[in-house]
């Protein structure tokens, strides 16, 4: 079957990437394997969206948020997979690292992707937490993968912060299990159900732990007030580690709490948990666009636009209803604009040495296409017309209109905020006179072409949406509305 | 009968705090791979300064002149009035743990005024910091018996000795919280490490040495004496009130007898402890003992709080 | 082991994480951490006893290895080829420490706390004493500027939350306790690793030393 397949062949290259001494090899295999597991996330696909749900086992289980998220997650893993190689490959030409760290790259990138798929479908709560646990695990020496000082500290404050927000999240999850009183039974007890059982759980228990939840999960995501790790991690990790850590690990601790207000929903009824994702949304937009125009560092700016967009689409859970819809195309939109934007500052970081805003000038003379890219990356993402995210912002604030004007008029005013800083950032970096002894030209075709093919489904799917996915965004956004 | 239990109880005090004392000194001197001197010396020590004359300063007044009759009755009158051996001797005059605690602290204040008397720079100083201690240490001491006073609903001592163990069932961890409390003030109270230490020669160290350095002779055995007598004291509160078993609940030989020698086993298990503890730890630094205080304050506190 | 045992336990767990926010050497800290694991372990042990399922008696045992014996034997051994013998200091100082960690016992007993405690009416205040222990395990992470002292709040913060759950009844699957072991086995690994990256780089376990990363 499809999941086995996909396991099976990720272990067997983290196996090689751990036993075998040839860098091509190695290389071959991350590709394939993300091949592999694009296409069977497909298959999957198409699967869930005919039946509703692809349950293997008991034990995994992917409904059609979760199909959505592994067909993003499959997709940018793919193109991380082909950029990674290139862009390791120009590293080691300058020395920067040696073999043993591309190989540990390589061997840790499969254990994040298969941690990753393995949260996506566990159909038990606990079992999810110990996946995410895993990733927490997995991307810290990916993070301090350059063994600076800076990147430890980097790494240190991305392990301490998300530890605790994952244990607490434990406690949250344990909170839920109260409602299901009755002894073990050698099943395992699963997402539906303790949606079964919401009834019988305490109220006072009920928005307790989704509180405990929402903070413990949301450190992940990187809501404010707990996104302080986000910035220092991913200008830190390598650019490609950054594409999927923005791309892919922020879908799947959403979804995690998207499923859990489920049945907080289901005990104590919509209110409680809406106007907590509207609160912390709102909080997240409102510092990601205070801090945005004092950045220095364009990576820390890619994770301020992370931070800005979880809070939209925590705006867009809240709101409910034709929001909710709207949140799910903003997370497919956000992922695939985020990961070509890492790619395109990789490049930009390969070019100049240095990830500092001031070092960066007249980047359009310099790599004409990277600048394309990028800016095109930047009107994508903070949400210029005609492209997707544009249209699911205005979605999200329509649909919050009508209850909390006031809220929607600050989000609005703080999303331009965001542009503006953005802004002024982009016309700093690639207008202007380009500095002496920077080389002229693309480095490498294979730098570009996965950022111009994430952007190029952007702009596809910006338009036209194939039939099997909006019946799956549709279906999604149904149960979680 | 009753006679013979009740003059026990009021030689018992001075009579066993001495031999205390004594014990300490051994254990400590055993571990230290010594000797040591007797067990009895401190008796031998009373009766050499009792026999010795006295030299007061021109500049001593009345205070200093009554400051150790004061002391040596108070902490007589005490342990007279606390939980040795028995439970059933109950009286509403003294028994009450506020009056117990407040009676010390008179005590405690003629010692300070009698080391303040002379007017030398030692006794100055060692009065200052007794007081401070004092101060901080009777927080301590009152919330811990005021633990043990909301376990029991009373605070007549003698009620609380009276109650059964088997209640702590219940509040088996607030009292070991208090307990451990307790023994943070005890220490303090009878200046033992890390407080103060009792064998110190060298004065810029002393506490407690340092309030009674002026006296002599007859004085000054009053003095020593009635320090052992609160070494004993707060050691028989401490394992009276918070474990009170194998206290001789009805009068008979047989109870008494049986009171009396797992009353001393359980001294001897306190003296033990002391006595471990000063031979593992050194004397803290003067600045770090108000901390150390605090946090026997708020684990009791703690206590109270747990207590539902 | 009746319940009082087990509450007398608890005790012991809460103390030895006051213990932590007090202690001033790092080798006396790691051993409180093992004596709490060790309470830990013995409450699975009880409910081994109780519902005599073998797979419980594997994760007391891998349990025991991991965190009584392994992890400790990790610290003390960074702490002696380093020279690390006290940790480093706080941000609040003794005194104010210790009201904070009497605020926060109390605010855990609070009534407010009262549905989340009284999911077993019967262990209420023990439930409490576990959710004073969380309180007090997150502020050990704030307060304490030691690398050491962060990994041992996290380690106890996870502590806390399996001695609350298993004080509130709701002991899972031992399939996913092993998977939680193996993740925590990892975590302390890891963590291990990065202590030693730190000092390497930095030269201290002081986290306040690590401040270049802004803008």
């Amino acid at each position: 079957m499809e999941i086995l397949f996909i396991f099976t062949t990720i272990i067997i290259t983290i196996a090689i990437s751990i036993f075998v001494k040839r860098r091509s090899v190695i290389e071959f295999f991350s590709v394939l394997t993300a091949l592999v597991v694009l296409f069977e996330s497909g298959a999957i696909a198409l699967k869930v969206s005919s039946v509703g749900n692809y349950t293997p086992f008991g034990l995994f289980s992917v409904d059609s948020l979760a199909v959505i998220i592994l067909l993003v997650i499959s997709f940018i893993n793919l193109t991380v997979a082909i950029y990674s190689i290139a862009y390791l490959r120009q590293e080691t030409a300058k020395n920067i690292i040696g073999f043993t760290r591309v190989r540990q790259y390589f061997t840790l990138l499969n254990t994040f992707l298969l941690a990753m798929i393995l949260a996506i479908g566990a159909n038990n709560p606990i079992l999810a937490w110990i996946s995410v646990e895993a990733t927490t695990l997995s991307t810290a020496f990916l993070i301090s993968f350059y063994n600076k000082p800076s990147a430890i500290e980097g790494a240190w404050k991305y392990l301490i912060i998300n530890s605790v927000g994952l244990l607490l999240g434990f406690f949250g999850t344990m909170l839920y299990f109260t409602a299901v009183k009755f002894p073990d039974e050698s099943g395992l007890i699963d997402w539906q159900l303790l949606l079964n059982s919401a009834s019988q759980l305490n109220p006072v228990v009920a928005k307790i732990a989704f509180v405990f939840v929402l903070v413990g999960y949301g450190t992940k995501v990187g809501l404010a007030p707990m996104h302080t790790w986000k910035p220092d991690a991913y200008s830190k990790a390598p650019n490609p580690i950054g594409a999927l850590l923005s791309g892919a690990l922020l879908p799947i601790a959403f979804m995690i709490i998207l499923k859990f207000k489920r049945i907080t929903d289901a005990a104590v009824g919509q209110g409680f948990s809406q106007h907590l994702l509207i609160v912390f949304g709102l909080l997240s937009i409102v510092i990601a666009a205070l801090i945005m125009f004092n950045a220095l560092n364009y990576k820390r700016l890619l994770a301020y636009s992370s931070i800005e967009n979880a809070g939209v689409m925590a705006l867009g859970f809240g709101f409910g209803g034709m929001g909710a819809l709207a949140a799910i195309l903003h997370l497919i939109y956000h992922s695939l604009v985020k990961g070509a934007m890492f790619f395109s500052s990789g490049n930009l970081l390969l070019k100049y040495s240095s990830a500092r805003i001031a070092n960066i000038k007249g980047a359009t003379n310099v790599a004409p296409i990277t600048s394309t890219l990028f800016i095109v990356g930047f009107l994508v993402v903070t949400g210029v017309p005609p492209f997707g995210i544009f249209l699911t912002k205005m979605q999200i604030l329509s649909a919050g209109i009508e209850s909390y004007p006031l809220i929607s008029i600050i989000a609005l005013f703080f999303t331009l905020l965001v542009f503006v800083g953005f802004l002024k950032h982009t016309l700093a970096m690639f207008f202007g006179e380009k500095p002496k002894g920077i080389e002229v030209g693309e480095n490498n075709i294979w730098l570009i072409l996965p950022p111009i093919l994430l952007l190029t489904s952007i702009i596809i799917l910006s338009f036209y949406i194939p039939s099997f996915l909006s019946a799956l965004i549709n279906d999604a956004s149904v149960i979680y509305k | 009968m009753t006679i013979i239990i009740l003059e026990i109880q009021i030689i018992l005090t001075p009579l066993v705090s001495p031999l205390c004392a004594g014990v300490i000194n051994k254990i400590k001197a055993r571990l230290q791979n010594r000797k040591g001197a007797s067990i009895f010396q401190p008796y031998r020590d009373l009766w050499k300064l009792l026999h010795k004359d006295e030299i007061i300063s021109r500049d001593a007044s009345w205070i200093f002149r009554i400051a150790p009759f004061i002391v040596f009755s108070i902490t007589l009158l005490i342990g007279a009035s606390i939980p040795l051996f028995t439970s059933f001797l109950t009286n509403t005059l003294t028994g009450d743990m506020l009056l117990i605690v407040y009676a010390l602290a008179i005590g405690t204040f003629f010692l300070a005024l009698g080391g303040l008397d002379i007017g030398s720079a030692f006794g100055g100083f060692g009065s200052s910091r007794e007081m401070t201690l004092s101060a901080l240490a009777e927080g301590g001491f009152i919330f811990s018996l005021l633990t043990i006073a909301l376990i029991n609903g009373t605070t007549n001592i003698f009620a609380i000795a009276n109650a059964d163990i088997f209640l702590h069932g219940k509040y088996l961890f607030p009292t070991l919280l208090a307990f451990g409390g307790f023994l943070v003030v005890l220490l303090a109270e009878t200046a033992r490490f890390p407080y103060d230490n009792p064998a110190t020669h060298l004065e810029l160290t002393m506490i407690h040495e340092a309030m009674i350095l002026e006296y002599s002779g007859k004085k000054l055995a009053l003095m020593e004496w009635a320090s052992f007598n609160k070494l004993f004291i707060f050691l028989a509160l401490w394992v009276n009130l918070f474990f009170p078993i194998g206290l001789a609940y009805t009068p008979g030989v047989i109870t008494i007898s049986m009171g009396i020698i797992i009353f001393m086993i359980k001294i001897f298990l306190g003296v033990l402890l002391i006595a471990l503890l000063e031979s593992s730890m050194a004397k803290f630094r003067f600045f770090r003992l108000p901390d150390l205080l605090l946090i026997s304050f708020i684990l009791n506190a703690i206590a109270i709080g747990l207590i539902r | 082991m009746n319940q009082i045992f087990l509450q007398f336990l608890l005790g012991i767990m809460f103390l030895t994480i006051v213990f932590l926010h007090l202690s001033k050497k790092n080798f006396s800290a790691s051993i409180a951490y093992g004596i709490q694991s060790l309470v830990i372990v013995l409450f699975f042990l009880n409910s081994f006893f109780e519902t005599n399922n073998l797979a419980i008696l594997l994760v007391v045992f891998l349990m025991l290895i991991v965190k009584v014996i392994l992890a400790p034997l990790f610290f003390i051994r960074l702490i002696k080829k380093n020279a690390l013998a006290f940790s480093v200091s706080t941000y609040l100082n003794t005194p104010l420490t210790i009201i904070s960690i009497a605020i926060l016992t109390f605010i855990a007993h609070y009534q407010k706390f009262s549905p989340l405690t009284s999911i077993v009416p019967a262990n209420q205040d023990s439930l409490s004493l576990a959710l004073s222990a969380m309180f007090l395990s997150l502020f050990l992470i704030i307060n304490r500027k030691g690398a050491l002292s962060q990994i041992l709040g996290v380690l106890s913060l996870e502590n806390s939350i399996v001695a609350f759950v298993i004080f509130a009844g709701l002991e899972q699957n031992p399939a996913l306790q092993i998977g939680i072991m193996f993740n925590i086995g990892i975590w302390i690994l890891i963590a291990t690793i990065f202590m030693s990256m730190i000092l390497k780089h930095f030269g201290t376990l002081n986290v306040s030393s690590m401040n270049n990363l802004k803008g």
